[in-house]
């Protein structure tokens, strides 16, 4: 009896803690694909006009204020963003106007023809590329396309 | 229970068990080889079962707050956006719905077994009290749970159970106004409902759940069926004796929350809609009784049931250990809170099913009245200012923002299963004249069994001639030629076939099941005006094949011959 009873609470001890771990992992992995769903959702890549691409000449950069519908599960709303239209190498480009640095919106310094973060004083050129300041990476550019006319970039 | 400290090679019988990997501070190690009371076993695993099933209702909440909005606007949406979108949302949201009737039942259990183990006795009193006010922060947790999906059951529930303090004398105006935010259950009742949901009730929970766990540490387990007073024999350590049982039952708990998850799932039904005026309330089955109570006081006797009767059952569960001035544990010696105890148990249950009846006869009432016989209103032609093109534009846009695809689009039997029509082939079924009429005053087309409510009834939309027009071309529109062959004009038939196929729907019986002019039985559809209502193809696929059409339905395939059918086709068609 005396030997017994040892090896017997042992068992025991173990059977109470394997079950209970069992259960713990088994009621973790609905929580934990729960927790996950978001990076399953599918990006919505739409195309959304900014405007009319004739009037895009080269120049300074044009603050262009454009709507979209943003799609957030289940309700849909009606948002406005802001992209920068400019010129690189003779080729339209549309720039993001967050700042790669902290996520700051820049604006457009006619003075010194630079993008400037009024956040922590990160500078690009008209092209987007960094000349001053913290930001790791350029402006990000969206993806362009003109469709009947109007210039479209893509939302991702 | 005295240990050395920094006893490492603790190999004695009792301690032997925790190895080093589960080196626990001392606290939990004294609370792991505490040795409980001779008797103490299955009758004491409720505790612990409640314990773990709250726990669940923490993690499942908080998973469904992430993507709950709480807004008249959005609360219905987003539940439904949980169900049917979100990775394993279905299964979490009805863990949740079913884990806290679970927590309802095994709280119960809990409290009859400390009843009937006398274990509230001095120095217990405090923990019973304790105890007895988590029961009422569960029954919160599921008044105010039950208005969040913000549907029919949720709106027309928490109206009436929000009009029970609203009928006090006196005060009661006032705090109905408090309660809800405003005069009517709306937009301020649901924040508040929220709110209370997820931070008071919690809070209240968090206090309450330390004081209880905290005085049953430190009283420690009632020795079973012995003298007040008297120490009890010490015998098992709780770990892993008592906490092998405790996992056991809350195992059994849990597989039983799991499956009634996956198998029933938590309802959804249509968005709360305060025009409706056949929807019978029915509250959550723990407050049925309570319900109950207020039909048995009416008038000037209501206050009985809504304040008296509650109250004094409140002060009565609370203040028991302070009236209860037997020493003795055994049942024998305790014959009159036995009985008690049995006589409160059994009303409390009793009056749940009453209730329970009651909710089930009110609703087979309203089905009845909702199937009123239909005349057909034919109204002259609208003026056509419209293209075709534009009118179905327009159907299908309000198609769209009406939701008609929760009730009727191909995802509906996800949420209710059977009742609303697929109408992704309303164009091949129905007539574009009679879909225009039928929505501009929705009428039950489908009888139900005596005293089965019918999950959905279409709801009045109160839609203008012009919207119905739009929607009618629209649905016209959804067709499935494969399925259901069109037939170019629509030939309503030779007399010869119409009286062939008047002698076969009586041969076949048809109105053992189907109601023509008032005659016949209320199984089937009624077919009185069924030549203005169904297309002729339809009618022809589903007489051919009816399993094929509505798969489930009580409707027999008779093999009938083509000519049979034609006729029968006919002689349907001729009713108008």
């Amino acid at each position: 009896m005396i030997k017994s009873e040892p090896s017997r609470r042992t068992f025991l001890a173990r059977v109470v803690v394997a079950l209970n771990a069992l259960v713990a992992m088994v009621m973790a992995t609905p929580a934990v694909g729960y927790l996950l769903s978001p990076l399953l959702k599918r990006r919505s890549n739409q195309w959304v006009a900014i405007g009319k691409a004739s009037k895009f000449v080269a120049g300074i950069p044009q603050r262009m204020t454009f709507e979209y519908d943003d799609e957030a599960g289940y309700s849909v709303e009606r948002t406005r963003r802001v992209a920068f239209v400019g010129h690189s190498e003779n080729e339209l480009i549309v720039l993001s106007p967050v700042c790669t640095h902290m996520g700051c919106n820049v604006a457009f310094n006619g003075t010194t023809s630079l993008f400037e973060c009024p956040c922590h004083g990160g500078k690009y050129d008209m092209s987007g590329r960094v000349v001053d300041g913290p930001p790791p990476e350029p402006l990000r550019r969206f993806q362009t396309r003109v469709r009947d006319g109007n210039l479209e970039i893509q939302i991702t | 229970m005295s240990h050395e400290p920094n006893s490492t090679t603790d190999t004695a019988v009792g301690k032997a068990s925790i190895r080093p990997w589960l080196r626990l501070p001392h606290t939990i190690r004294d609370l792991f080889d505490e040795r409980l009371p001779k008797g103490v076993g299955w009758p004491h695993v409720f505790g612990s079962t409640l314990l773990a099933l709250i726990a669940l209702q923490i993690v499942t909440g908080v998973l469904l707050s992430l993507n709950y909005a709480a807004s008249t606007t959005t609360a219905w949406e987003s539940v439904r956006y949980i169900q049917d979108r979100v990775v394993f949302g279905a299964l979490i949201r009805g863990v949740h719905h079913w884990a806290a009737s679970a927590s309802i039942v095994v709280a119960a259990l809990h409290l009859g077994r400390v009843f009937l183990f006398a274990a509230y006795r001095s120095p217990r009193r405090w923990t019973w009290v304790a105890g007895v006010l988590l029961l009422f922060v569960l029954l919160g947790f599921g008044l105010t749970g039950y208005l969040l999906p913000w549907d029919l059951k949720a709106y027309f529930g928490t109206k009436v159970a929000t009009e029970i303090p609203g009928s006090l004398p006196v005060v009661g105006p006032y705090l109905l106004q408090i309660i809800r935010g405003s005069a009517d259950v709306g937009p301020f009742t649901l924040t508040r409902f929220y709110s209370a949901h997820v931070i008071l009730l919690p809070a209240a929970l968090a206090i309450l759940l330390i004081v209880h766990l905290y005085l049953v540490r430190r009283h420690g387990i009632t020795p079973p069926w012995t003298r007040t007073g008297a120490a009890g024999q010490p015998a098992y350590s709780f770990f892993p004796y008592q906490a092998m049982k405790d996992t056991v039952a809350i195992l059994v708990a849990l597989v039983i929350v799991c499956v009634m998850a996956v198998w029933i799932g938590a309802p959804l039904e249509a968005k709360a809609d305060p025009t409706n005026s056949t929807y019978v309330p029915r509250p959550d089955w723990y407050f049925l009784g309570l319900q109950h109570l207020l039909r048995i006081f009416q008038g000037k006797w209501q206050i009985l049931g809504t304040a008296v009767i509650p109250g004094l059952s409140a002060v009565l569960l609370l203040t028991w250990p302070w009236l209860d001035r037997n020493n003795e544990r055994r049942l024998r010696s305790r014959p009159v809170a036995l009985m008690l105890g049995v006589v409160c148990a059994i009303t409390v249950l009793g009056m749940t099913f009453a209730g329970f009846a009651a909710v089930q006869e009110e609703e087979g009432r309203m089905a009845d009245l909702q199937t009123v016989p239909f005349s057909p209103t034919k109204e002259s032609a609208e003026v056509v200012s419209e293209s075709s093109d534009d009118l179905v534009r327009n159907g299908e846009r309000l198609y769209v923002t009406m939701r008609c695809d929760a009730c009727h689009g191909p995802e509906r039997n996800e949420i209710i299963p059977g009742l609303p029509p697929d109408l992704s082939y309303a164009g091949s079924k129905l007539q574009e004249d009679w879909m225009r009429d039928y929505l501009v005053a929705p009428h039950p087309i489908r009888y139900q069994a005596d005293g089965v409510r019918p999950l959905l009834r279409m709801p009045d939309f109160r839609l203008s001639n012009g919207e119905a027009r739009a929607l009618a071309s629209y649905l016209a529109t959804q067709t499935d030629v494969d399925r259901f062959v069109p037939v170019p004009t629509e030939p309503k038939g030779t007399p010869e076939q119409i009286a062939e196929g008047k002698r076969l729907f009586a041969n076949y019986q048809c109105l053992g099941c189907h109601v023509v002019e008032s005659e016949g039985n209320r199984i089937g559809p009624d077919l009185t005006h069924v030549g203005t209502r169904l297309k002729t193809a339809y009618l022809d696929a589903f007489l051919r094949e009816p399993e094929a059409v509505i798969p489930g339905t009580s409707m027999k395939n008779f093999e009938l011959w083509d000519e049979e059918r034609a006729a029968l086709v006919a002689f349907l068609q001729s009713q108008e």
